[in-house]
């Protein structure tokens, strides 16, 4: 071969390396990168001034208000800021969340979940309080200040900017109620009461039921179930933040996981997972009105607005004479390269203040601010019940746990073996031993 | 191929007789136009399989998480996968589905070929109807495949009922949802159905007069002439079987996400969750990897074995 030949060895070498080179540049995970932006005053502007905010969808009547949202922002900061939301299927909202910040170019500002909590573990977003500081978000007369509590990571600071807040209740058809003659669920019921009370709203034709008179709703998620422990005086760990040990052996934490099994099986007063996923096929689950009660989200409540049936709540019902409901704080993660740092921070505090009456209105969160949950425009619309569970809330507990493996915890320990104790494969027992054995290995 | 092998390469052509020209030569113009045409597959290999592939090698020996840098692990992944129980739970999974929906599907594909190979009425709509399958999107075909595999409301269940059989619930019953995920797979036969529809047409009539001739019933000539004729498609149909059944991941992850308590967690799911749930990109990658080193000696098992029972035609077969 002549000198001046390219040999294909030589191509595919240097094609190679340059392929390689070329990757190990895409990866962006050289230890370099962009200096961190300098802690936010609240008053210097910061990054570029058109943001764009990333959440997840949450069907078209939220996903709408969120628009609508925006578009008063932008309103509001006219020749300062310009917003631009963006919407990703839960699913994928996370990895593409992940992908940016392995990209380096994290997104501008985007909704929060315990995912989330990772990234503060990482040091890759800011301490916010000195930016909260600013703001009536502070002041105890004015916002649930003390249940901001489990978000200070550092025990002292607020590292995602919160704007509403979500709890868990008991809904219930007030016509399947009324056409039974029997009365409506309030904040003196227990659930012994809901036991005695679902058969007599079960409808069945022939062996098949058509409606049942209770559903677990979220009392079939790991959260659901831990408030039941919590009413009856125990957890499943030590304590949400950072926990060191898990409880699940609890004798407490044990008996509220057979009392769920129990309505499913032995009682068999509620649907089992089977026939509940025959039910969210065919038609929907409590909406439909084939679910009489329901213990679930208040997130629900706008998707339940567009019911036939009249429906209201109530808080939810005491197990062992307590009702401790969970509670989750909605709000915003900044990153510290978030590339439109200000506006970010303006618009996460003006969801958390000036917006909050507009919220309350919207009837799709629910306000942090005291004024704005309690004002008549929440009120308006709201199904009956509301006001109770809303002051429920002072005796509420975060439903989630802060820790680096969660993630791998809630799906390979709690949701496999709740999954299990759900279809009867597993008693109380086993599943509290095995979620108890795995979920300390993966806490390690 | 006589005739092919008689044109000489054009660098080989007497040159003597003309002018020597400036610049590339004949056969350095072509070869350069040979990399320029090639050039965009090449770095399309390299820059999304080749690279992503040895980046992937790399990370397997690393802790990463996407949100910070790797760090070097050595062989920690490695080991740590191998004392994984549910890592192992996830390959016996994999196996039970390759081992069983491979050969059920390959067979159900070769029946089906024969019998569209045959003159039948109304052929060209049973070929569409039974190709139709393999074209769908897999999360589509899951998706109403999840309705059917219901246990309450399910159609499979409702004709099982008709038949006075209590359907089970295929797909939160530990014991089932693999047998109905294997069972779904069969459906996507098309694919493997048309490769042995094309491979029928080469096989030449008169073996089978001749088996005929010699008294072999229909079985017997299809067992003696349409599969050793038909095995280097069932060849070619075996590897890529076992390739896709080791990577198979929209169905489960649509039908089940791997439960129920891990009974249809097949390792591309599992490497899903360790990379896009747990953040654990390294982990994942070491998945990755094994699950390729298991590809790469099955297919060298099979190619190994092919003199055995692969039929290859040679001059003296003509």
């Amino acid at each position: 071969m002549s000198k001046n030949t390219v040999s294909r060895r030589i191509l595919l070498g240097g094609l190679t390396a340059a392929g390689a080179a070329g990757l190990v540049g895409c990866s962006g995970n050289g230890s370099g990168g962009p200096a961190a932006a300098p802690a936010p005053t609240g008053t210097e502007l910061v990054g570029k001034t058109n943001l764009e905010i990333y959440a997840w969808t949450n069907g078209p009547t939220i996903d709408a208000n969120f628009r609508k949202r925006v578009a008063l922002f932008n309103k509001e900061f006219t020749g300062k800021y310009t917003a631009k939301i963006n919407f990703l299927p839960y699913d994928q909202y996370w990895q593409k969340v992940q992908l940016q910040y392995a990209a380096k170019k994290p997104f501008d500002i985007y909704y929060w979940d315990v995912q989330a909590y990772a990234h503060y573990k990482k040091n890759l977003v800011f301490n916010e309080q000195p930016v909260i500081d600013t703001t009536p978000m502070v002041d105890a007369n004015a916002y649930p200040t003390k249940l901001y509590d489990p978000w200070k990571f550092d025990g002292k600071n607020l590292f995602c900017v919160p704007e509403n807040i979500q709890s868990m209740a008991m809904f219930y058809n007030k016509s399947h109620f009324d056409a039974a003659g029997l009365d409506y669920p309030d904040a003196t019921w227990t659930w012994d009461k809901v036991v005695e009370t679902a058969p007599k709203l079960q409808k069945s034709t022939g062996s098949k039921v058509t409606r049942w008179g209770l559903d677990i709703g979220s009392l079939g998620i790991w959260w659901g179930i831990q408030s039941l422990s919590w009413a009856a005086g125990s957890s499943f760990v030590d304590k949400p933040l950072e926990p060191t040990k898990f409880q699940m052996t609890d004798p407490k934490v044990v008996e509220s996981m057979r009392f769920v099994q129990d309505m499913m099986w032995s009682k068999h007063i509620a649907p089992r997972p089977d026939e509940r996923a025959g039910v969210a096929q065919n038609n929907g689950g409590f909406a439909s009105g084939a679910y009489s009660m329901i213990a679930d989200g208040t997130w629900n409540i706008s998707s339940f607005q567009q019911m036939k049936d009249k429906w209201a709540m109530a808080p939810l019902p005491k197990y062992e004479g307590n009702s401790v409901a969970p509670y989750w704080l909605g709000g915003w993660v900044i990153p510290r390269q978030s590339a439109a740092l200000s506006a970010a921070q303006a618009f996460a505090t003006w969801s958390a203040t000036k917006f909050q009456p507009q919220m309350a209105k919207d009837h799709d969160w629910i306000p942090l601010q005291n004024a704005a949950r309690e004002s008549q425009d929440m009120l308006k619309g709201m199904p009956e019940g509301f006001e109770a569970a809303m002051k429920d809330l002072s005796n509420a507990r975060i439903g989630d746990i802060y820790t680096a493996n969660m993630q791998q915890i809630f799906n390979e320990v709690y949701g496999k073996n709740f999954e299990q104790l759900l279809n009867n494969k597993l008693t109380p027992e086993d599943a509290a031993q095995k979620m108890q054995d795995a979920a300390t290995k993966l806490l390690g | 191929m006589a005739q092919r092998l008689a044109v000489r390469p054009a660098a080989e052509e007497p040159v003597a007789s003309t002018p020597p020209r400036r610049g590339l030569t004949m056969t350095r113009r072509q070869a350069l136009w040979c990399y320029v045409f090639i050039a965009p597959a090449v770095l399309g290999l390299l820059l999304f399989s080749i690279g992503p592939m040895l980046a992937s090698l790399g990370l397997s020996f690393t802790s990463y998480d996407m949100l910070t840098n790797p760090v070097w692990t050595g062989g920690d992944n490695y080991s740590a996968l191998f004392a994984d129980p549910i890592f192992r739970k996830s390959l016996s999974v994999t196996l039970i589905y390759g081992v069983v929906s491979v050969p059920v599907t390959m067979i159900l594909a070769l029946v089906l070929a024969i019998l569209l190979n045959s003159k039948l009425p109304a052929l060209k709509f049973f070929r569409s109807a039974y190709y139709l399958p393999s074209v769908i999107s897999g999360v589509a075909v899951a998706m109403v495949w999840k309705w059917m595999f219901n246990g309450e409301y399910g159609l499979i269940n409702a004709a099982l009922a008709k038949v006075g059989i209590d359907g089970p619930s295929w797909l939160t019953d530990e014991q089932w949802a693999l047998r109905a995920l294997i069972f779904m797979s069969l459906w996507g036969f098309g694919g493997t159905m048309l490769i042995y529809l094309a491979g029928l047409q080469g096989v030449p009539k008169e073996l089978y007069e001749a088996a005929k001739v010699d008294g072999a019933s229909t079985f017997r000539q299809h067992l003696h002439v349409t599969v050793p004729m038909l095995s280097s498609v069932t060849f070619f149909n075996l590897i890529m079987g076992i390739i896709n059944s080791l990577q198979v991941f929209a169905e489960p992850f649509v039908l089940t996400q791997g439960g129920p308590n891990n009974s249809t967690l097949l390792l591309s799911v599992y490497l899903y969750q360790n990379a896009f749930q747990y953040l654990k990109m390294g982990y994942a990658s070491a998945i990755a990897w094994v699950a390729f080193a298991i590809i790469m000696v099955l297919t060298l098992l099979v190619f190994r074995s092919m003199p055995m029972w692969v039929h290859t035609e040679t001059e003296d077969d003509r």
